[in-house]
């Protein structure tokens, strides 16, 4: 019933969001009341599957293909059910975080990068968005577990524990009638089970090692009387206050100046030597990456078009669209009398094509293009393209 | 009239005004030219310093004070001082491109240009006639020429107007063309902006942030402007949007002849589009030079921080980063003397007490720091 009562109230985004291709730019109300019925059958589904309580281990107990992994998306597919149609946010997305490294995950607004995020969290937005497909394999050290067959109840305890976040906005993701020393508290008390002094001592430590200067007075201000660089550090310093084994980085630095920044940059860069552990990087912009990243990973609506090292994605980017991404973006002290741009635009997540995503904007289609969504290509052991410009110069194995 | 005061476009506080004042059209034009011719010929009587023949815009120590705080009866006691004594020309054709942090005066630097606000003290000479001086009707018959487009392509447009409107409606406001031809023109400046006919009678909504921006570029150039302050046109947009939009700006500054003010905290960006550019701190130009001269050799220690900190997308590439320690201080209670003071790595006595002149040291390339010769 819930579910029926939030369409009916969210029902204004329906004529926003063209969906038929046959010319008609709205729906009609049979195909909306149609819809609108499948999916409240389908979003009850996979929200009972989360409420289950009592689950046993070993059904959500999992192997990690690799070892030395810490996270593994292997085929995730999450969507929304929304008025217009499914909105296939992230289809099909495989990669791996290693340990010990930055992974940074590039796209323009809307292709899928933070909706992985959050599955990895379990925070999409339910229940119109809901994990259809694929798995997460999330590493504990001596087990793993598959994050999409979780019950939201044991996920509670590895969500801010073992993974933690950094959201984009310091202004809006802190509680701004809470002071921060209760919502620094709040990580220890809850996951350590430590009492009140204990939990105090471990926050102002942790607000000295994010290099606030006074970590005392802070302790006790309220968000609105810091800074957007100090609310940043402080949400660094509520995401590393239980020694995470993988931090989720969500476009951290781009509601800030750029002398702040630099000044993120470098302190995420100093704690991942100092805690040892992953970052998965979210961001738009390639600066930001090629100075942070080990490993990074190109989506396009809503799946991983290419991946590899830095160094392989920014002096050998194979698909268009990477391609074409690198040449769009001014760069300091780089001469350019005319900037490339990509025509066109991401096409609508509620009506996919079936070949290739980027057909209508690329400059370089064959005819083999026309034909179903390319595989992968593994051009070098951690390079992997998904273009058929690529074919036969595979090396190594392939991949899943 | 209802849509009207929804209506959040640039051009419309002046047409609400001109409206009143339209009611003898041809009558008030020939008021109005008069007026302009007037004041023309007064302003170099009362300048001591001449103005500089090619500059289309020429400001001289513009302030802007916001009362940050008032006392009992009402009176100001503090100032914000948001545009603190900055002084510029900027030649036909070209663009300036301002750069800063958030809060440092930028975008009220933009809107005092254009009289959106009223200058709490200072010039502004937009082709010899000081428009701070310029009545509300000859106010009025200057703002065709000088337009704006603003940041946030989602909430500049009005959502209950089509985008045939929207574009056609300060066009209707200031009689460019006659009302018979209207539409046609319309369509042919969409046009010119890469938006296609069909798009006319549909509403704002219905566009993802490129076009919405594109629309906003249209609005601004159905004017046929000399001069338009573009103020982070850019930043709402996404990599492969922005590089359309940045070519549009520039398409049409060749094809029209436009003369630019770009306001952007993205320094590739300004780098590409701007022949001149101009570093704020607090309020006021730290350092103003030509692109070249401001990329190769930053002066003032601000910019070179600020330059230092932009990532660039090359793995190899790790440039040497001054980090600057700290904050943006309050521009309430700014520093006294040098304003950068508290946060430069350069810092010495004199700049804890007196403020730096904004002086020229060769090539047309001001700074305002104590590092430098201040005689």
């Amino acid at each position: 019933m819930l579910f029926k009562k939030q369409q009916k109230t969210s029902t204004q985004g329906e004529e926003n969001k063209p969906s038929r291709p046959k010319n008609s730019h709205y729906l009609t109300a049979k195909e909306s009341r149609e819809i609108a019925k499948s999916n409240a059958r389908e979003m009850r589904k996979y929200e009972k599957r989360k409420r289950v309580k009592n689950v046993d281990e070993s059904v959500y107990t999992c192997k990690m293909q690799d070892e030395n992994n810490i996270v593994e998306f292997d085929d995730l597919h999450t969507y929304f059910f929304t008025d217009a149609g499914v909105s296939k946010a992230v289809d099909g997305v495989t990669f791996s975080i290693p340990k010990g490294a930055t992974v940074g995950v590039v796209g323009e607004s809307g292709c899928g990068k933070s909706v992985t995020s959050l599955s990895l969290m379990q925070l999409v937005q339910a229940p119109q968005g809901q994990i259809v497909g694929g798995s997460i394999r999330f590493n504990m050290g001596d087990k793993a577990y598959d994050i999409t067959k979780m019950p939201t109840s044991e996920m509670r305890k590895i969500r801010g524990k073992n993974i933690a976040m950094i959201f984009q906005e310091p202004m809006t993701s802190l509680n701004p009638v809470f002071k921060i020393g209760y919502q620094l508290d709040e990580m220890s008390l809850l996951h350590n089970g430590c009492t009140k002094e204990e939990a105090k001592a471990h926050s102002i430590e942790m607000l000295k090692l994010v290099g606030i200067a006074a970590p005392e007075r802070v302790y006790d201000c309220y968000p609105h009387e810091l800074s957007g660089g100090m609310r940043q550090r402080v949400m660094i310093a509520i995401a590393l206050s239980c020694d995470p084994r993988l931090i989720i980085a969500d476009e951290p630095t781009t509601a800030l100046d750029v002398t702040i920044q630099a000044q993120i940059l470098d302190l995420l860069r100093e704690i991942k030597d100092k805690i040892d552990g992953s970052i998965m990087l979210i961001t738009h912009d390639l600066g930001v990456i090629a100075e942070m990243a080990d490993y990074v990973v190109v989506m396009y609506a809503g799946r991983v078009i290419e991946a590899g090292t830095t160094a392989e994605i920014f002096h050998n980017p194979l698909h268009p669209y990477t391609i074409g991404l690198q040449k769009s973006k001014p760069v300091v002290k780089r001469k350019v009398e005319r900037l490339y741009n990509i025509p066109g635009q991401v096409p609508n997540p509620i009506d996919m094509p079936d070949f290739c995503y980027f057909k209508d904007r690329c400059d370089r289609c064959i005819e083999k293009c026309n034909g179903e969504y390319p595989h992968f290509i593994q051009v070098s052991p951690t390079h992997r393209v998904s273009c058929y410009l690529y074919e036969g110069q595979e090396k190594g194995g392939s991949n899943e | 009239m209802s849509d009207e005061t929804l209506n959040t476009l640039p051009a419309d506080e002046e047409n609400a005004a001109a409206e009143n004042s339209s009611a003898l059209p041809s009558a008030v034009e020939e008021e109005e030219t008069a007026a302009l011719a007037q004041a023309e010929e007064e302003q170099p009587e009362e300048e001591a310093q001449p103005l500089d023949p090619n500059a289309l815009l020429e400001v001289r120590h513009l302030k802007k004070h916001f009362p940050a705080k008032k006392d009992f009866f009402g009176r100001p006691v503090s100032f914000l001082k948001a545009v603190d004594d900055v002084s510029f020309k900027i030649e036909k054709g070209t663009t300036l491109g301002i750069v800063g942090e958030s809060g440092c005066g930028k975008t009220t630097l933009g809107r005092t240009i254009l009289r959106l606000q009223p200058a709490t003290d200072g010039e502004v000479y937009f082709d010899g006639v000081d428009i701070n001086k310029l009545n509300t009707k000859q106010m009025n018959a200057l703002r065709p020429q000088m337009q704006i487009i603003f940041q946030d392509p989602y909430s500049s447009l009005s959502p209950r107007m089509p985008v045939g409107e929207i574009i056609g409606e300060a066009v209707a406001q200031h009689k460019l063309v006659p009302k018979t031809e209207l539409k046609e023109y319309v369509l042919e400046v969409m046009k010119s902006c890469g938006l296609p006919y069909h798009y006319y009678e549909r509403y704002p909504h219905e566009f993802s942030g490129g076009q919405r921006q594109r629309i906003c570029i249209a609005t601004a150039l159905a004017l046929k402007p000399r001069f338009v302050v573009c103020d982070e046109p850019v930043s709402a947009l996404d990599v492969s949007i922005q590089a359309q939009i940045i070519n549009l700006l520039k398409d049409m500054q060749e094809k029209m002849g436009l003369t630019y003010i770009f306001i952007s905290h993205d320094l590739s960006v300004v780098e590409h589009i701007s022949n001149k550019v101009g570093v704020m701190y607090l309020g006021s130009l730290v350092e103003y030079a030509s692109t070249g001269d401001i990329f190769d050799n930053p002066m003032h220690p601000y910019t070179e921080a600020l330059f230092s900190a932009v990532p660039i997308p090359d793995p190899d590439r790790h440039s040497k980063r001054i980090i600057l320690s700290g904050d943006i201080p309050s521009p309430i209670n700014a520093p006294a003397g040098c304003k950068f003071h508290t946060r430069c790595n350069h810092c010495m006595d004199i700049c804890r007490e007196v403020a730096p002149k904004f002086k020229d040291y060769g090539n047309g390339h001001m700074v305002a720091c104590h590092l430098y010769p201040q005689d």
